[in-house]
């Protein structure tokens, strides 16, 4: 299957996303699933950067297109910062589970970093089902703050962080949130896995149920190759689940961060 | 594709590209993604005696051209795959290989008993390759009495299927191997797993893969694979399946062009979902342009 670059737009040295058009992955109606993208344009096979990575479903633009949020990490990421309209990739999906929200409950959306991705279709669909939108959102510093202006109109209340103080709170997305917990029933929330599992310690204490969406290295995307395992408490028993058909969105409280974390 | 019908062991397929096994899982998690009932066959992920939980993460890795795995022949054992897994292949209209492996003699033979007796399989493929597990079937690569020996043994229980043996390419010499294969009854090699490789992280300072090396996979190795191919071909008689970085038609026509009477597609599965029936097409398109009835008459034209 392939994706057409329409539009990409850099926000920033390391940020950016591409409009990509794509019908099957357009139609996507939940938020918090991925797909997975080939950084070879035009489908020629080129083997440098072999593998395909996994993307968020960032936003859904229209019928036909939708959004991947980037940031440049390595050789793959730098190919795909440097597309051009008309430039095809190819892609599967979508692909994961997605997250259940419940209207008019009382939650937030907690993103860090390149996290913010599956906020911004969640935070269209909270907005859809006529919730209030809470999005907390930390970053190192005002650079890593991203797309700020467009945030403030999908969001209800849009809390930032930084570590340095140089836009918004200082400190991280802790530091407000611990503030606050108790004013939700759940948390949803994507970034680096030592925040994750910050947040997911946060929410324990406080009885408030948190969803993470993770990120691990994936060689398939479809669960056949056994490469992105998961490990999770399930009755009791430690078993392993695969990051991209069986997640990539786990209860947090289960999750074996001390695997994650390396 | 009349061109590319074809009968290896008496078992026939549509063409002779095969999904290979470890990446295409237990044969339906590419069912949203391709036809798979237009290839010609699927290997699937090696099945051992008892359910096996596989190596801790990472298990995989990116380089140059190819990846690193160190899954572990992670697999939910012989039992439930019969009862789980099994049935729901039922309806695809495909060959099924079914790959196995023992951490040792009599685990080999139990799960080969047990596979043998199974409808829906068309082939064994007996892993005895993979790099990743001390018991897991590479002890048996380590010389070719071994191989002779865990061969001999499954041979002898296996009644209705036809047998392949999956090589290591992780020796000095493969032909020996292939040899001891032919001589203990395989009646087919498949050619190669593979390669151990590694990579190091050097912001953690520290190996990629928990189980610090792994097998590499991808087009890094295809010229090996291919080498290695035409070793086994010029060996042995049985038919060969090559296997090793094919990505498209071109690399399945080298495999063939090499003596490789059907190839198998691993790592670029993950790549192009598709990638199996586009080089089918391709394939058939290129013994078209070459005004060639079958590909059977170009195996080992290369070589020769």
């Amino acid at each position: 299957m392939k994706a057409t670059v329409v539009k990409n737009t850099r926000l920033s040295e390391k940020f950016g996303y591409l409009e990509l058009k794509c019908p099957d992955i357009a139609k996507e109606k939940n938020a918090g699933r991925f797909f997975m993208i080939s950084p070879h344009s035009d489908n020629i096979y080129l083997t440098d950067t072999l593998l395909k990575r996994p993307f968020a479903i960032c936003d859904i633009t229209s019928s036909e297109t939708f959004t991947c949020l980037y940031m440049i990490t390595g050789r793959g990421t730098k190919v795909l910062s440097e597309a051009l309209p008309g430039n095809d990739f190819l892609v599967t999906g979508p692909i994961g589970n997605f997250f259940r929200f419940e209207k008019d409950a009382p939650v937030a959306l907690i993103a860090g970093g390149i996290g913010l991705a599956p906020m911004i279709n969640s935070a269209r669909k909270l907005r859809e089902m006529g919730s209030k939108v809470t999005l907390y959102y930390g970053g190192r510093s005002n650079t890593d703050i991203l797309m700020y202006d467009f945030l403030k109109t999908i969001c209800d209340e849009l809390i930032i962080t930084t570590d340095d103080g140089s836009l918004g709170i200082q400190g991280n997305v802790l530091v407000p949130l611990t503030e606050n917990i108790n004013q939700y029933k759940k948390i949803y929330a994507c970034g680096p896995n030592r925040m994750l599992q910050a947040v997911t310690d946060l929410c324990s204490k406080n009885n408030v149920a948190i969803d993470v969406s993770l990120d691990e290295q994936m060689g398939c995307g479809v669960g056949a190759c056994l490469g992105c395992m998961i490990t999770v408490n399930e009755n009791g028993q430690q078993v392993r689940r695969r990051c991209c058909v069986e997640g990539p969105i786990f209860d947090g409280t289960k999750v074996d961060w001390n695997e994650l974390i390396r | 594709m009349d061109r590319l019908k074809t009968e290896i062991c008496g078992v026939e397929f549509k063409n002779p590209i095969i999904a290979a096994s470890g990446t295409f899982g237990y044969g339906l998690e590419f069912k949203r993604f391709t036809d798979i009932t237009k290839i010609g066959g699927i290997s699937i992920k090696g099945i051992s005696l008892h359910e096996t939980e596989g190596n801790p993460m990472p298990r995989i890795a990116e380089t140059y051209s190819g990846m690193l795995n160190a899954i572990g022949l992670q697999n939910v054992g012989v039992e439930k795959f019969l009862k789980e897994k099994i049935p729901a292949l039922k309806s695809l209209d495909t060959r099924l290989i079914v790959n196995f492996w023992g951490k040792t003699l009599e685990e080999y033979v139990e799960v080969a008993k047990i596979l043998d007796e199974v409808e829906q399989v068309d082939m064994l493929e007996m892993n005895i390759s993979c790099p990743n597990i001390k018991e897991g079937g590479i002890s048996f690569s380590s010389s070719p009495e071994a191989v002779s020996q865990v061969v001999s043994v499954c041979r002898k229980v296996i009644k209705n299927k036809p047998l392949i043996v999956k090589l290591s390419p992780n020796v000095q010499d493969i032909k020996p191997f292939a040899t001891a294969c032919e001589e203990s009854g395989a009646d087919a090699i498949s050619a190669i797993n593979t390669l151990i490789g590694m990579a190091i992280d050097v912001e953690r300072m520290k190996p990629v893969l928990a189980n610090v090396t792994g097998g590499l996979s991808g087009p890094a190795i295809k010229p090996i694979a291919l080498r290695m191919v035409k070793e086994v071909y010029e060996t042995v008689k049985i038919p060969v399946i090559g296997i090793g970085g094919i990505g498209n038609w071109k690399d399945a026509a080298e495999f063939i062009l090499a003596g490789a009477s059907a190839i198998q597609i691993g790592t670029a599965n993950f790549v192009n979902a598709n990638v199996c029936n586009e080089t089918a097409s391709g394939l058939d398109e290129y013994l078209e342009r070459k005004n060639i009835n079958h590909f059977s008459e170009i195996i080992g034209k290369a070589v020769r």
